[in-house]
C-alpha cells in the first residue's frame, strides 16, 4: 500500500487578499514498512502536507493517490481512507474525551462501524502496542501522565488498524524517557506490523535515530529527499534553509572541514566514536 | 548574598474527597535545601514528576511550603505583607506561551505587570520600551500575540517579567513547547540578560543540552536534590543520570566514550565546537610527533 | 465555521476614528443605535446612513471588508425580513397558497432590513476601530460610576478583554480538535439533527477541558505578575479626551438634532 502525491499544491484562503501558497508542486511517495521523516522549519508546509495525505485537506492542484486511486475522485470514501491512513496531530492528548481510556480508544473503530466485540479487541491490541496494559482500561484519560496520555491518543488512531501512520511532532513536550519510549514504540510498529510511518519533526536527533528516508521542505517546496546520511551529510545546504543537523553530525562535519580524514556521515554517538577512534590508531 | 534560599522545604499536594476529608497526600518536595547566589545561572533538571516545577512555584510564592521555609531576598514567602514584592523580585515565565499573554497587543502585555504594581504611566512606557528592546522584540510592539512564533511569544513573556525589574527570573519549562529555533532564541535572550544585566536565572528544564551554559546544574528526583554541581561534573556521572531518566547531551556522551577509548581529551568539553577543536588539536599533535 | 465572523475583529489602520477615545466611540455608538429607532421615515434613515458612511469613509476601512462582516449574520437578517414581510397584516399585494404578502409587510421588512444593516455596521465600526483592550478600558472608565453601586466594573472589563484575547486561540483549537476527530473517522456532515449534535460531543468536551486548563494557567500567570484586581492599579494607556473628541461630540449633537428634526419638521 502506498500514498503518492503528484504535483500537489495547496493554497490557503483562495481568492482573498490573504491568499498564501503553502505547498508548491510536491511529489512524494509514502510506503509501508518504511519510516519517512519530513523536516523543515516552522511554516514550511509540513503540517499542511500531512493533512493532504488522508484527505482532510483537498489539494489546490495535483493529485493524491492511495493505492493508485485518486482520493478526491468521485465517490471515493475518504472516511474509510482515514482508517487506512492514520493521522496523529501534534499534542494528540487534547483530543481525548471519553470517561475511560478503553472507550476513548474504541471511538475510531466505532466510527468505522465495527461490532462492539471487534472494537474492543482492536482497542486492546492498540493499547498493548503503545504499552498501556489492562490497568489503564478503566482509568480516566484526563488523569494519566503526559506521556501516557500521548500514547493513549496514539492508540486511538492505531485502533483503526491503519497501514500507514502519520505523526506530527510526536515527541514534542515529552521528557527524555517519554521520548525514548515513543521512538522505540514507532520502530516496533514498523517491525512487527509492517506499518509505514511518517513523522514530521523539528528534532533532528529523532529523525536521525528513526528515519529510513527524509524529505526536506522549505517555503512549500520539497528541496531534497534522501537517506539520513545523505541529508545530514550536507551541513551547509541544510543551514542555508534554516535547519540544523544533529549534534553528532555537526561535530563530524567540523572535523572533516578541518581536513581530518573522516567521512563525516556518522549519525549516532557510537558511529562517531568508531570513526574518531580510527584516527588515533 | 543568596537571593533564593530554602531550608528543609517540604511540600505536599493534598487530595481531598467530596466531603473534604484528606484522601491522599502526595509529597512533591522532601526536605530541599538550596541557596542561589545573586547573578548565577542555575539549571534545574529532572524527569516529569521530579518536583522541579513545584519547587519553581515556591520562588514566586505561588505555592508556600508545607514545612520549612523559602526566602526570596530575606523575605519569607509565607509573609503575606511581602507577597507583591516577592512576585516582582522573582518573575516567572511558564511553559505554554499562549496561556501567559494577557493583552491583545504586545506592548500592553509587557505593561501588564507594572500596571499591577502601580508604576506611574510614564515610567511604564519607559520600562516597556527598554524591556522589549532587551529581548529584541521592539519591532513587534504593536503586533498581536497571535501573529508571533512560539519563541517570540516567550520573549514577550520574558519582557513582561523584566518590566517588573526582577532580581531573578524563573523559567518553568519555558522551552518545552518550542521548536529548536524558538528554544535557541529564548536561551540566547536569558543568557544575555544574565551576563549583561546580572539577573539571576533559574532554568527549569528536562533538556540536558540546555544546561551546558549554566553555572550550576541541580538534578532532582522525587522531590529531592540528587546532584548539585557545575555542568561537566554532573555530566561525568552519566550512569546515574541515565538511571534518573535523563539523557546526557550527545557531545558529552561522545567525549566520555572517546576518553574511555584512551583519548586524552580535557575535562569540561560541553559544546560541539569545543569537542571538535579538542579532537583536532589532539590529531595535529599526533601528526607532528609522527 | 467562524471564518465569516469578522464582526468584532480590530482592523489595524491609523485613522481619525481609530484615534478617538474609546469612551467617545462607545457613547456615540450607543446614541447612534438609539437614533436608529427614533428614525421614522425615509429622511431619518437617509440621515443615519449618511452619518454612518461618512464615519466609515473616515475610518479608512474598506467598505467591502465591512460588508463581508455581515455575511455571518445574513441568515438572521433574511429571517427577520421574511417574518416581517409575511406576518404583517394589511393590503394584500401578492398571495400564494398560505403566503400573503402585504404592502405594509413589504414596507416593514424593508425598514427592518435597513435598520438591522445600519445597526450591525454601526456597532461593528466600533469594534473594527477600537482594540478590545481600548474597548474594555473605555467601558471600565466610562462605567466607573457603577462601582458605587457595588458593580465590579474592573473585573468585568478584565474578563471581557481576556475573552476577546482567547477567542481566536480557542477558534483555532476548535478547528484542530475537529480535524483530529475526523482523522479518527468522526462524521460531522451526515445524519439527522440529533446525530449531528451527538457528533459534536467529541469536539466540545476536549474544547472545554482545554479552555479550563488554559484558564487555570492564565490565572496563575496573572497572579505571578502581581495581578490582584483593580485596586492600586495604574494605567499604561490612561484615557484622556482630546480636541478630536470634542469636535466629534459636537458633530454627534448636531446629528441628533437633525434626527429629531426629521421626526418633527419633515414628518409633517
Amino acid at each position: 500500500m502506498s500514498i503518492e502525491l503528484r504535483g500537489v499544491s495547496y493554497v490557503y484562503e483562495v481568492g482573498t487578499p490573504m491568499e498564501v501558497r503553502s505547498l508548491n508542486e510536491i511529489d512524494l511517495t509514502v510506503r509501508e514498512e518504511e519510516i519517512l521523516a519530513i523536516i523543515g522549519h516552522t511554516g514550511s508546509g509540513k503540517s499542511t502536507l500531512i493533512q493532504l495525505m488522508n484527505g482532510l485537506l483537498k489539494p489546490y492542484s495535483g493529485q493524491v493517490l492511495f493505492n493508485g486511486e485518486d482520493i478526491f475522485g468521485e465517490k471515493y470514501d475518504r472516511r474509510a481512507l482515514r482508517g487506512r491512513v492514520g493521522l496523529v496531530f501534534q499534542y494528540p492528548e487534547y483530543q481525548l474525551f471519553e470517561t475511560d481510556v478503553l472507550t476513548d480508544v474504541c471511538f475510531g473503530p466505532k466510527n468505522q462501524g465495527l461490532p462492539e466485540e471487534e472494537r474492543i479487541a482492536r482497542a486492546k491490541t492498540a493499547l498493548e502496542a503503545v504499552g498501556l496494559g489492562e490497568e489503564y482500561y478503566t482509568r480516566s484519560p484526563f488523569e494519566l501522565s503526559g506521556g501516557e496520555k500521548r500514547r493513549a491518543a496514539i492508540a486511538g488512531v492505531l485502533a483503526m488498524q491503519p497501514r500507514i501512520l502519520i505523526l506530527d511532532e510526536p515527541t514534542a513536550g515529552l521528557d527524555p524517557q517519554g521520548r525514548a519510549e515513543l521512538l522505540s514504540m514507532l520502530r516496533r510498529l514498523r517491525e512487527t506490523k509492517g506499518i509505514g510511518v511518517v513523522i514530521v519533526s523539528h528534532s533532528m536527533d529523532d529523525v536521525a535515530e528513526l528515519a529510513d528516508r527524509i524529505a526536506v521542505l522549505s517555503h512549500g517546496e520539497k528541496v531534497k529527499e534522501g537517506t539520513p546520511k545523505e541529508i545530514f551529510g550536507d551541513r551547509k545546504g541544510l543551514e542555508e534553509i534554516g535547519l540544523s543537523i544533529p549534534e553528532v553530525s555537526r561535530i563530524m562535519a567540523l572535523l572533516k572541514e578541518a581536513g581530518l580524514p573522516v567521512d563525516g556521515t556518522a549519525l549516532s554517538v557510537e558511529e562517531a566514536e568508531e570513526e574518531i577512534a580510527k584516527l588515533f590508531q | 548574598m543568596s537571593i533564593i534560599r530554602t531550608q528543609d522545604l517540604v511540600y505536599e499536594y493534598v487530595i481531598r474527597d467530596e466531603t473534604g476529608a484528606v484522601e491522599e497526600k502526595n509529597r512533591a518536595l522532601r526536605s530541599v535545601n538550596l541557596s542561589v547566589k545573586a547573578g548565577d545561572f542555575v539549571a534545574v533538571v529532572g524527569r516529569n514528576g521530579s518536583g522541579k516545577s513545584t519547587l519553581a512555584k515556591h520562588f514566586n510564592a505561588l505555592l508556600v511550603p508545607t514545612e520549612g521555609t523559602v526566602w526570596i531576598e530575606a523575605m519569607d514567602t509565607r509573609d503575606e505583607t511581602h507577597l507583591w514584592d516577592i512576585r516582582a523580585a522573582a518573575g516567572m515565565v511558564f511553559q505554554n506561551p499562549d496561556n501567559q499573554i494577557v493583552a491583545t497587543i504586545v506592548e500592553e502585555d509587557v505593561g501588564f505587570g507594572p500596571e499591577n504594581i502601580g508604576v506611574p504611566t510614564e515610567e511604564i512606557w519607559e520600562r516597556v520600551g527598554r524591556c522589549l528592546s532587551e529581548v529584541g522584540m521592539s519591532a513587534y510592539a504593536q503586533a498581536s500575540p497571535g501573529r508571533l512564533s512560539g519563541g517570540q511569544k516567550q520573549r514577550v513573556a520574558i519582557a513582561g517579567v523584566l518590566a517588573m525589574k526582577p532580581k531573578c527570573i524563573v523559567l518553568d519549562e519555558s522551552t518545552a513547547m518550542l521548536d529548536p529555533q524558538g528554544r535557541r532564541e529564548v536561551l540566547k535572550t536569558i543568557r544575555e540578560l544574565n551576563q549583561a544585566e546580572h539577573i539571576t536565572v533559574l532554568l527549569i528544564t528536562h533538556y540536558m543540552e540546555e544546561t551546558v551554559f549554566a553555572d550550576r546544574v541541580i538534578v532532582m528526583k522525587r522531590g529531592e536534590i540528587m546532584m548539585d554541581d557545575v555542568p561537566h561534573a554532573v555530566f561525568a556521572r552519566a550512569e546515574e543520570l541515565e538511571a534518573l531518566g535523563l539523557t546526557l547531551p550527545k557531545t558529552a556522551r561522545l567525549a566520555q566514550a572517546l576518553r574511555r577509548r584512551g583519548l586524552d581529551l580535557p575535562e569540561g568539553l560541553l559544546t560541539g565546537e569545543e569537542l571538535a577543536e579538542a579532537v583536532i588539536a589532539l590529531y595535529r599533535g599526533k601528526e607532528t610527533k609522527a | 465555521m467562524f471564518k465569516d465572523l469578522t464582526l468584532g475583529q480590530y482592523y489595524p489602520v491609523d485613522s481619525p476614528i481609530h484615534r478617538l477615545d474609546p469612551r467617545t466611540k462607545l457613547l456615540s455608538t450607543f446614541v447612534y443605535l438609539v437614533t436608529l429607532f427614533v428614525a421614522g421615515n425615509f429622511w431619518g434613515y437617509l440621515l443615519a446612513a449618511v452619518w454612518l458612511f461618512t464615519l466609515i469613509a473616515l475610518s479608512k476601512i474598506p467598505l467591502g471588508y465591512m460588508l463581508r462582516g455581515l455575511r455571518g449574520i445574513l441568515f438572521l437578517l433574511l429571517l427577520s425580513v421574511f417574518i416581517n414581510m409575511l406576518f404583517t397584516p394589511g393590503t394584500v399585494v401578492f398571495s400564494f397558497w398560505i403566503i400573503r404578502v402585504t404592502r405594509e409587510g413589504l414596507r416593514q421588512a424593508l425598514r427592518m432590513a435597513v435598520r438591522l444593516t445600519l445597526l450591525l455596521l454601526g456597532s461593528s465600526l466600533m469594534t473594527f476601530t477600537t482594540t478590545p483592550t481600548e474597548l474594555t478600558a473605555g467601558l471600565e472608565k466610562g462605567l466607573h460610576f457603577l462601582t458605587f453601586f457595588g458593580v465590579p466594573v474592573h473585573e468585568i472589563a478584565m474578563m471581557m478583554s481576556i475573552a476577546l484575547r482567547f477567542l481566536p486561540v480557542l477558534t483555532e483549537e476548535l478547528d484542530k480538535i475537529r480535524k483530529a476527530q475526523m482523522a479518527r473517522g468522526a462524521d460531522f456532515e451526515s445524519g439527522n439533527f440529533i446525530n449531528r449534535t451527538k457528533a459534536l460531543i467529541p469536539v466540545l468536551i476536549p474544547l472545554f477541558v482545554s479552555a479550563f486548563r488554559r484558564a487555570g494557567e492564565l490565572a496563575t500567570a496573572m497572579e505571578a505578575r502581581c495581578y490582584h484586581g483593580g485596586e492600586g492599579r495604574t494605567k499604561m494607556k490612561p484615557l484622556r479626551y482630546a480636541k478630536a473628541d470634542r469636535i466629534y461630540y459636537a458633530a454627534l449633537l448636531l446629528y441628533v438634532i437633525l434626527m429629531i428634526l426629521t421626526r418633527t419638521v419633515l414628518a409633517s
